[in-house]
């Protein structure tokens, strides 16, 4: 019989927010040049001028690499969790709205037509051609799935489910079409980017999405008590007095902004969304007023965990980080399905 | 007061409600019976607006289309008849989220009283989802009676619309039950139920509504609208009220069973 | 954390702030296949400190540590090794790595590609005159240049008005075949031996359509000798339907050469020519 798990719950917040501060520091500390944290810090301290090296190391590639790493991490978590209350179903990811068929299908777009771009557009987008257009196509997906279940201003969770499905295998049709046309390095950048991966952040990414999913994570904590409501389902959560059609949008925008930004800066990473909220709420309870906080700090230092494994495991050269995800995710995945065969029945 | 007037329901060709006028008054006990089918069910959601309307409704002298959810959350709890669970919460959790829309806030001690009262004192830290099924339906009840924890305020009475409350429960909790509804009602809230039960109904009811065929037939104290003709019209078989049955080898009543040590 | 303090002291001797350039100092990082033959060729293989996974000649080249795929460099990888100069082939990316790399002040020379003796040759300079060899890289690219030059001759001769039609596939994973059409290296070395790439339609490699790969009636297949999951035996190569047609199925005409050998276009492109020669009209 388990104890009252509110205050457990928010134990796990100082818990896991220490356990964040210390993977962070790692991450920073760590790194196949051997770099030294303490060092440059002692040095900075000391009005002491930086090697070029660490400058570049610590400051161009490590510090942007942290933050984008908590910020996609908190937000697949949380996007997660959200999606999960959302159906009213433990299973649920932020891939049935169809946001990494959409992402991939505008990154596919990206790398196969980007050349063919006049050159006054690329200069102006540069490098960020890739992340916008994912997002975009994130976006697209998103917009026209709640058109299609949305009826007399009643989104219909049962539709969206199904209309999900259909549109992320649309938008794989449509991918494939677009894949036919390219060749084989395009390919090659296709398959690399759907893997995942943290090397490319840079300060114009953070500057970019850190808003956007800061303000979803955030927006997401006042959804607690009504996540909680729904899960009674929706008459009931109606009955609570909850805006049930206003939750819903804003589940679905938070989800939106959150995965959509993620994915347009890191690729395709998969399992966090659904490994983190499960594990919490084993271990404290399905409270969202509690639970989303504590899997975004979760999120966030599990994937900055797995970065650190991407970095150093075959160093010099790099993993992408959703093999790692992946590897470490489906065993805990059997697990925890194994482990509570007896508990619940779905 | 709810007041519920020319009540039509369809679902998309089928009509299930044919103009229905509808009263409750606080401080009574009013219950809707009817055979299955005939739309009792129905008239309930339309008074908590589950399903589309066409008609009047007003609750508390103002009509239900101005109240805002949270509004209409503070002065009505609604009992389903069956509702899902999709995460994993413990009872005490559940009982809790009644109080997130009543002004009484957190508290717990609150959440503690309902369950004593519906007979679950000592559950709070087990599984919701490994409660037998009249377990559950009285953990709801107590959720639905934390909404509504005083009966009346600032002289406001507050509605608990219960369907089916008893359904699955043995004699000796339904009339726990039903006497814990019938406390609410008497210390000045207003109850409105669907029942299935007649004796229960007949125990317990200030006020009956019988629905037949989609139409309200009667509405009245019970000893008015309980008569064998009407009875027998509405469940279409012969029924007869205050008749022993001649060759029984047993019945049990309601009516004179007495709760132990509550 | 050996490795890392070794690395680390290893930098800081390597990488005073003032990233100049001493001679014969081992702190290059060579990127790509025929950069780094190119760099051994032209003698100054010491100086290696990383290669990609692409350069798998000459065998001590293997040694190096590997800083991956050439498109998908990890910026932090790639420092790790402690480079104080970067020779590429084109196409290095991602973007966003070379920039960091920038950042760092080392410089990063990118060889251009070509898919011709000239190619070659310029290629020999460009990385001669970035390891400030230039006279070895003269006398290598002149070197080259007249055996190319004797490799082509000999090629036209055995063609003579029958020149044959080669199809390159480069696999034919999921039942699709990759073909490489026009503006490839594969397109290009079928031209020095003195065959005719039998896909005009397309640059690139592309996936092509059955009926195209008929229609294109290659007389030999050219593939690279690869093991493992990309392996196609003869068997299997010739029982695919748009290939079973073709005139090569007829004469079972297909020819296997080493990937980098074969398309790496440096150093020893004319054996390879050579070799490729004798394949196609030998055989």
């Amino acid at each position: 019989m388990p104890q009252d798990r509110r205050t457990v719950a928010r134990l796990a917040h100082i818990w896991l927010a220490l356990a964040l501060v210390a993977v962070s520091v790692l991450s920073l500390a760590t790194g196949p040049t051997g770099t030294s944290l303490w060092g440059a810090l002692g040095k900075m301290f000391n009005a002491e001028p930086l090697t070029a090296m660490e400058r570049v190391v610590l400051w161009d590639i490590r510090l942007p690499r942290l933050i984008i790493g908590i910020l996609v991490g908190a937000g697949l978590a949380v996007s997660g969790a959200l999606m999960q209350g959302l159906f009213r179903n433990p299973l649920a990811d932020p891939g049935l709205v169809g946001v990494g068929a959409g992402g991939t299908l505008g990154a596919i777009l990206a790398i196969v037509l980007g050349s063919a771009l006049p050159i006054w557009l690329s200069d102006i987008v540069g490098n960020m051609l890739i992340p916008v257009s994912a997002f975009f196509g994130s976006w697209l997906v998103i917009v026209v799935l709640y058109r299609v279940s949305t009826r007399h201003g009643r989104t219909s969770v049962a539709t969206m489910l199904l209309a999900g499905i259909a549109l992320a295998a649309l938008a794989a049709a449509l991918s494939g079409i677009v894949i036919f046309l390219a060749d084989d390095q395009q390919l090659r950048d296709l398959t690399f980017w759907s893997l995942g991966s943290l090397a490319g952040a840079t300060w114009t990414k953070v500057v970019i999405t850190a808003p956007l999913i800061l303000i979803a994570i955030g927006a997401s904590f006042f959804l607690g008590r009504g996540l909680n409501a729904l899960a009674l389902g929706e008459a009931t959560a109606s009955h609570l007095g909850i805006a049930v059609q206003r939750l819903k949008l804003v589940t679905i925008l938070i989800v939106a902004m959150a995965t959509g930004a993620a994915v347009a800066v890191s690729g395709g990473i998969g399992f966090i969304g659904i490994i983190v909220p499960h594990l919490l709420r084993l271990a404290t309870g399905p409270d969202h007023e509690t639970l989303l906080l504590n899997v975004a700090l979760l999120g966030a230092t599990i994937l900055l965990a797995a970065d650190i494994i991407s970095r150093l495991i075959i160093a010099p050269a790099e993993l992408p980080i959703g093999i790692v995800t992946a590897v470490l995710g489906s065993p805990v995945f059997l697990w925890i399905l194994l482990r509570r065969r007896g508990l619940v029945d779905m | 007061m709810i007041n519920a007037r020319d009540i039509r329901v369809t679902f998309g060709k089928k009509p299930i409600l044919y103009g229905v006028d509808f009263t409750a008054r606080p401080g009574e006990v009013t219950a809707i019976v009817g055979p299955n089918g005939s739309g009792k069910t129905t008239l309930l959601r339309a008074l908590t607006d589950e399903v589309r309307w066409t008609g009047q409704i007003s609750v508390n002298h103002r009509d239900i289309r101005i109240y805002k959810p949270w509004e209409l959350a503070a002065i009505r709890a609604v009992l389903p008849q069956a509702a899902t669970l999709a995460f994993p919460f413990t009872v005490i959790e559940v009982v809790r989220l009644g109080l997130m829309s009543g002004i009484h806030g957190g508290k717990d001690r609150i959440a503690q009283y309902a369950l004593q009262q519906v007979g679950l004192a000592g559950y709070e830290n087990r599984f919701f989802q490994e409660l037998s099924g009249g377990e559950q339906q009285r953990a709801h009840l107590a959720r639905v009676l934390c909404q509504v924890w005083d009966p009346v305020i600032d002289g406001v009475p507050r509605w608990l619309l219960l369907d089916e409350p008893v359904a699955s429960l043995d004699i000796g909790h339904q009339l726990l039950i039903m006497n814990c509804v019938q406390n609410f009602a008497r210390r000045g809230g207003g109850v409105v139920a669907v029942m299935h039960d007649l004796n229960l109904t007949a125990m317990v009811a200030d006020a009956v509504t019988m629905i037949a065929r989609g139409e309200a037939i009667a509405q009245g104290p019970v000893a008015e609208v309980f008569t064998d003709h009407r009875l027998s019209a509405a469940y279409q078989c012969e029924l007869k009220t205050n008749a022993v049955p001649p060759n029984a080898s047993a019945f049990i009543l309601p009516q004179t069973a007495a709760l132990r040590g509550h | 954390m050996k490795i890392w303090l070794k690395k680390a002291a290893g930098l800081a001797l390597a990488m005073m702030p003032a990233v100049a350039q001493a001679e014969g100092e081992k702190n290059v990082l060579a990127i790509g296949g025929s950069v780094t033959e190119i760099i051994y060729a032209l003698g100054e293989g010491d100086r290696l400190i990383g290669r990609d996974s692409t350069s798998s000649y000459p065998p001590e080249a293997t040694g190096l540590p590997d800083v991956g795929y050439m498109r998908a460099l990890a910026p932090e990888g790639v420092l790790s090794v402690g480079p104080g100069m970067i020779i590429s082939e084109d196409g290095a990316g991602p973007p966003e790595t070379i920039e960091v790399l920038q950042a760092a002040n080392i410089p990063f020379i990118t060889v251009p590609d070509g898919y011709s003796a000239e190619g070659i040759v310029q290629k020999i300079l460009t990385v001669g005159e970035a390891l400030d060899v230039e006279a070895a890289s003269i006398a290598l690219a002149s070197d080259v240049r007249m055996k190319l030059q004797e490799a082509e001759e000999a090629a036209d001769a055995l063609a003579g008005d029958a020149p044959k039609r080669v199809l390159f596939i480069l696999s034919t994973q999921d039942g699709r075949i990759m073909a490489s059409g026009t503006n490839t290296a594969a397109s290009g070395i079928i031209e020095m031996a003195g065959g005719v790439n039998a896909v005009t339609a397309f640059e690139g490699y592309k996936p092509m359509s059955d009926e195209a790969v008929i229609a294109a009636a290659p007389d030999v297949i050219l593939m690279m000798d690869r093991s493992g999951d990309h392996f196609v035996s003869d068997e299997d190569l010739f029982a695919l339907p748009a290939i079973a047609t073709t005139p090569a199925a007829q004469t079972q005409s297909v020819v296997r050469m080493n990937g980098l050998y074969l398309l790496g276009f440096g150093p020893r492109t004319a054996d390879a020519v050579l070799d490729l020669t004798a394949a196609l009209y030998k055989g």
